[in-house]
C-alpha cells in the first residue's frame, strides 16, 4: 500500500504526459502505457508503418527523463560489438580496455530492431532480462532506469529478420500508433510549421525519482481475486483453439506489473480488473502465436484477446 | 419510418391472424385429439378479453397488473372449462367447480378434453396480453405473417396428410391474408413514404402478392402431392435404388474375390478344448430386440424433428424470399428499408432475457442464504449491498455478464438509469475498494451506501416498468 508523503505519482504521470503530449500529438494512451513501462522497468516495442512518430516518441520519452540516452540504428551488417561494446587494447597503458556500446544508457532507442541481424539482436537479451551485458570476459551493469524501445515496421519485410520469441517475451508491452485523428493531424501540421518542438522539450523526471516511483509502484497492491483473473486470462491464452503458443509466465508478471503501474498512475493503491483488461491487449498481443488456420481467417491476436476477455469471467459477487 | 401503429388498429390486425393460425390449430388438435371437445370460437376470444383487460390496467402497478393478468388468464380458463364441461342452461350446481378442478388435476396417460380446454385457453389468454404489451408497426406485422404462415402451411400438410377435415380451411387462408395485407398497407400508409402512397407501391404489392401467392402455392402443393401413397412410391423407388446399389456393390466384389487364388481350407481341429457351447439364436434375438417404449420415444422423436425440419424450412424459404424482394425495392430511387427486426424472435430474446434475470436473481439469493463471510462487518454489509445490486438490476433484465467489471457494468446501468449515475457510481467505486483494495469502510459510509441504495431504488420505481426496459 502507498504511505503518505510518499512521491505523487499520478502527478509525475502527468507531467510525463504532457511533456511529451507536447511533440506527439494525440496520443495520450500510447504515452501512458510508455510510463506505466518506466514505472515497471519493463521494454516497449513500438510497431508501426513508416512516418507515423514511432521514433520521435522514443526520442520524446527519452528527453522527457533525466537519463542518458543512446540511439542504435539496426541495419543488416550491425554487430553485437556495436551494440554491447568490446575490448580494445590500449597501447599507451599496454592493456584491454572496455570501451561499452549504446545500449549502456538509461533509455536505448533501437530503431528498426529487425532489421539486425539475429546474432545482433540476440546479444540485446541479457541487457534486456538481467540489466547487465557480458564482452569476453567482462560483466557490466546497466545503469538503472534501464529502458529499451525497440521500433519495427511490419510492412517492409524485405531484409528483416522476425524477432525470436524469446526476444519478443522480453518486451513488456507492443504499443501501435496508428493514424491520427484529422483534428489530430492538423495540429501536428501547425505544431510543426514553425519549429520542432522536440527542440524545446525538456526533462521533467530524474533517474532518481523514477527509481524511487519503481519502488513504490511495486508496493500496489495485487488482490487475490485480481491475482486470479490474470492468471485465468493468461491460461485462457495457452487454451484457446485458435492459439498455438499462450502467454507465459513472464508475461503474466508483466501483465500484473503493469497493472500496477496503470493503478498508480491513475490514483489507486490496488489494482481492478480493468487494469488487467485495458493492459492485456499490449501486453500479449507480441506473445501470443496463432494457428495456420485462424491466420487464414484473417483473425489478429487482438480478436482473439478481446475474444478472451469476453469469456473469462471477472471476479465480481457470486 | 417504421412508425407503430394505434394500439388499438395494430393489434386488429396482428391479432386477426394470430386467430386464423390459432384457430387452425386448434380445429386441428380438436379433430385429432379430442373430437368435439374444444370450443374453438369461444377460445378464440381469450385474445381481445386479455388484450382488454391489459389495457384496463395499465393505471396500475407492474405487479398488480401481471397478477390482474394472470388472474383474469385462470378464471378465463375455469370458466371456459366449466362451460364446455357443462352446459349453461340450467345453472350448474356447485359440484361441478370440484370436479372440474379434479378433472383438470387428474393424471391420464393421454390428457383429457377439461385439460386440452384449459391449456388451449391458457395459450389464447398470453396470446392476447402479448397483443397487449407488443408495439405494432410494419415490421412487427410482417413477421407475424412469416411466423404464422408456416404454422397455417403445417397445419394444412398435417390435415391432408391425416385426411382431417378443417372447417373453411380457405377462409381462414383467405382471412390471414387479407388481415396481412390490410394491416401492412395501414401501416405503411401511417408515415409518409408509405407503399400505398410512395412511389414503390406497385412494387410493394406485387413482392407481398408474390410472396405470398409462392409459398401458399408450394405449400398447398406439397399438401397435395405430398400423399401417403406419393410417399410410399418416392420410398419404394428408393429401397429398390438402395438395393440395386448394393447388389451391384456386392456383384462387384463378389467379381474382384474370383480373381484372387483361395487358400487351402484345412479342417478345424475338433477337440476337447474347454469350448463353451454355442448360443442359442433366439437368445440373441432376445438381446438385440428393442423394447416397444425405446422404439415409441424413438418414433416420436424422428418425427418431431421432421415437423420441426419441415417448419423451420417454410420459415427460412418465406424469409428468403422477403429478403430477396426487399433487396430487390431497395436498388431504385433510393427508396429506405427498415431492418425487420421480428417480433417472435424478439419476444423470444426478451422471455429469454427475462427468464435469465429471474435465473441470476435466484442464484444471488440462494448465494446469499448459503455464503459464510468472514469479512469484516461493514465490508460484508458493502458487498451484500452490491450483491443486493446485482440481483435487483437482474430482475429488472439488465443482469452483468459474467466478463464485465463493476465499472464496465456502471456504464451499462447508466444508460437504463442516467438519473442515478452518480449514486449508482458512488455504490461501485465503495464495492471496488472493499472487493480490491481490501478497504474497511466506516459505518457511516456503509450508512450512507444504504441511504444512496434507497434512493435508486426510488428512481428506478419512479420511472415506469415500460421506460425502464425500453431504455
Amino acid at each position: 500500500m502507498l504511505e503518505h508523503g510518499t512521491p505523487d505519482i499520478q502527478a509525475a504521470a502527468e507531467r510525463f504526459t504532457s511533456n511529451v503530449g507536447r511533440a506527439i500529438i494525440g496520443r495520450s494512451e500510447v504515452v501512458e502505457r510508455i510510463f506505466i513501462a518506466l514505472l515497471c522497468e519493463g521494454h516497449v516495442l513500438i510497431e508501426d508503418v513508416p512516418g507515423l512518430g514511432k521514433t520521435l516518441l522514443a526520442r520524446a520519452t527519452a528527453r522527457s527523463l533525466d537519463g542518458s540516452f543512446k540511439r542504435i540504428q539496426c541495419t543488416p551488417d550491425l554487430l553485437p560489438s556495436d551494440v554491447v561494446g568490446l575490448h580494445f587494447f590500449n597501447q599507451k597503458l599496454s592493456e584491454f580496455e572496455f570501451r561499452p556500446g549504446p545500449v549502456v544508457a538509461n533509455v536505448v532507442l533501437v530503431d528498426e530492431i529487425n532489421r539486425a541481424m539475429p546474432r545482433t539482436q540476440s546479444c540485446l537479451l541479457e541487457s534486456m532480462q538481467e540489466r547487465q551485458v557480458t564482452v569476453d570476459w567482462k560483466t557490466v551493469a546497466l545503469p538503472r532506469p534501464f529502458l529499451l524501445m525497440a521500433t519495427q515496421n511490419p510492412i517492409e519485410l524485405e531484409g528483416t529478420f522476425p524477432l525470436p520469441e524469446a526476444q519478443l517475451d522480453r518486451f513488456l508491452m507492443k504499443l501501435r500508433l496508428g493514424y491520427p485523428s484529422v483534428p489530430d493531424e492538423a495540429e501536428v501540421l501547425s505544431r510543426y510549421q514553425q519549429e520542432n518542438p522536440m527542440d524545446r522539450l525538456e526533462s521533467v523526471i530524474g533517474t532518481a525519482e523514477l527509481l524511487a516511483l519503481q519502488v513504490l509502484t511495486r508496493r500496489t497492491l495485487v488482490a487475490e481475486p485480481v491475482r486470479s483473473y490474470i492468471l485465468a486470462v493468461t491460461r485462457a491464452t495457452r487454451e484457446h483453439p485458435d492459439i498455438r503458443l499462450g502467454g507465459s509466465t513472464r508475461a503474466a508478471l508483466g501483465l500484473q506489473a503493469a497493472g500496477q503501474a496503470m493503478a498508480v498512475c491513475r490514483g489507486r493503491d490496488f489494482v481492478i480488473p480493468d487494469d488487467v483488461k485495458s493492459l492485456a491487449a499490449p501486453v500479449f498481443s507480441h506473445r501470443i502465436i496463432l494457428k495456420t488456420e485462424a491466420r487464414l481467417k484473417g483473425r489478429t491476436e487482438e480478436d482473439l484477446l478481446r475474444e478472451i476477455l469476453e469469456s473469462v469471467p471477472v471476479p465480481v459477487e457470486d | 419510418m417504421n412508425q407503430d401503429l394505434p394500439r388499438g388498429t395494430g393489434a386488429l390486425f396482428a391479432g386477426g391472424m394470430e386467430a386464423c393460425w390459432m384457430a387452425g390449430g386448434l380445429w386441428l388438435l380438436e379433430a385429432r385429439a379430442a373430437p368435439g371437445a374444444l370450443p374453438v370460437l369461444r377460445l378464440l376470444l381469450g385474445l381481445p378479453l386479455a388484450f382488454t383487460l391489459w389495457r384496463l390496467t395499465r393505471a396500475f402497478s407492474p405487479s398488480l397488473r401481471l397478477s390482474a393478468g394472470i388472474a383474469g388468464g385462470v378464471v378465463w380458463a375455469l370458466l371456459l372449462v366449466a362451460f364446455s364441461t357443462f352446459p349453461p342452461d340450467p345453472l350448474p350446481e356447485p359440484a361441478w367447480i370440484a370436479g372440474s378442478i379434479g378433472r383438470l388435476f387428474q393424471r391420464p396417460g393421454a390428457p383429457n378434453r377439461i385439460q386440452f380446454t384449459a391449456l388451449a385457453a391458457v395459450a389464447t389468454w398470453v396470446g392476447g396480453l402479448r397483443l397487449a404489451a407488443v408495439r405494432v408497426g410494419f415490421d412487427r406485422l410482417l413477421s407475424e405473417f412469416q411466423f404464422g404462415l408456416p404454422i397455417l402451411i403445417l397445419t394444412f400438410f398435417c390435415a391432408a396428410q391425416w385426411n382431417t377435415a378443417l372447417p373453411a380451411p380457405a377462409a381462414l387462408a383467405f382471412a390471414f391474408f387479407a388481415f396481412f395485407l390490410l394491416g401492412t398497407a395501414a401501416a405503411r400508409g401511417a408515415d409518409a413514404g408509405g407503399w400505398l402512397q410512395g412511389p414503390a407501391r406497385t412494387r410493394w404489392l406485387l413482392a407481398l402478392v408474390c410472396n405470398a401467392a409462392l409459398v401458399l402455392a408450394v405449400g398447398l402443393l406439397l399438401a397435395a402431392a405430398v400423399t401417403p401413397e406419393a410417399l410410399k412410391i418416392v420410398l419404394d423407388a428408393l429401397q429398390a435404388l438402395w438395393d440395386a446399389m448394393v447388389d451391384g456393390v456386392v456383384r462387384f466384389i463378389a467379381f474382384l474375390a474370383r480373381l484372387i487364388p483361395q487358400p487351402e481350407i484345412k479342417p478345424y481341429p475338433v477337440g476337447g478344448g474347454a469350448g463353451s457351447a454355442p448360443r442359442d439364436p433366439s437368445a440373441v434375438a432376445d438381446i438385440l430386440q428393442i423394447p416397444d417404449y425405446v422404439r415409441r420415444i424413438a418414433a416420436f422423436i424422428v418425427a418431431a424433428f421432421w415437423v420441426v425440419l419441415f417448419g423451420v424450412c417454410l420459415w427460412r424459404m418465406a424469409s428468403q424470399v422477403a429478403a430477396w424482394l426487399r433487396r430487390q425495392m431497395n436498388a431504385p430511387d433510393g427508396a429506405e428499408v427498415e431492418t425487420l427486426r421480428g417480433a417472435w424472435r424478439q419476444d423470444l430474446r426478451r422471455l429469454l432475457r427475462r427468464l435469465r434475470g429471474w435465473f441470476v436473481w435466484l442464484g444471488y439469493a440462494l448465494g446469499r442464504r448459503g455464503a459464510t463471510d468472514p469479512l469484516p462487518e461493514e465490508a460484508a454489509a458493502v458487498r451484500r449491498l452490491y450483491r443486493r445490486l446485482l440481483a435487483w438490476s437482474a430482475a429488472g433484465g439488465c443482469p452483468r455478464r459474467r466478463h464485465q467489471t463493476p465499472h464496465e457494468f456502471l456504464g451499462r446501468l447508466c444508460e437504463r438509469l442516467p438519473e442515478a449515475r452518480a449514486k449508482l457510481a458512488l455504490i461501485t467505486d465503495q464495492y471496488t475498494e472493499v472487493r480490491y483494495g481490501g478497504r474497511r469502510p466506516g459505518s457511516d459510509i456503509v450508512k450512507h451506501l444504504e441511504s444512496t441504495w434507497q434512493d435508486v431504488r426510488h428512481i428506478r420505481t419512479k420511472k415506469t416498468s415500460k421506460t425502464w426496459r425500453k431504455s
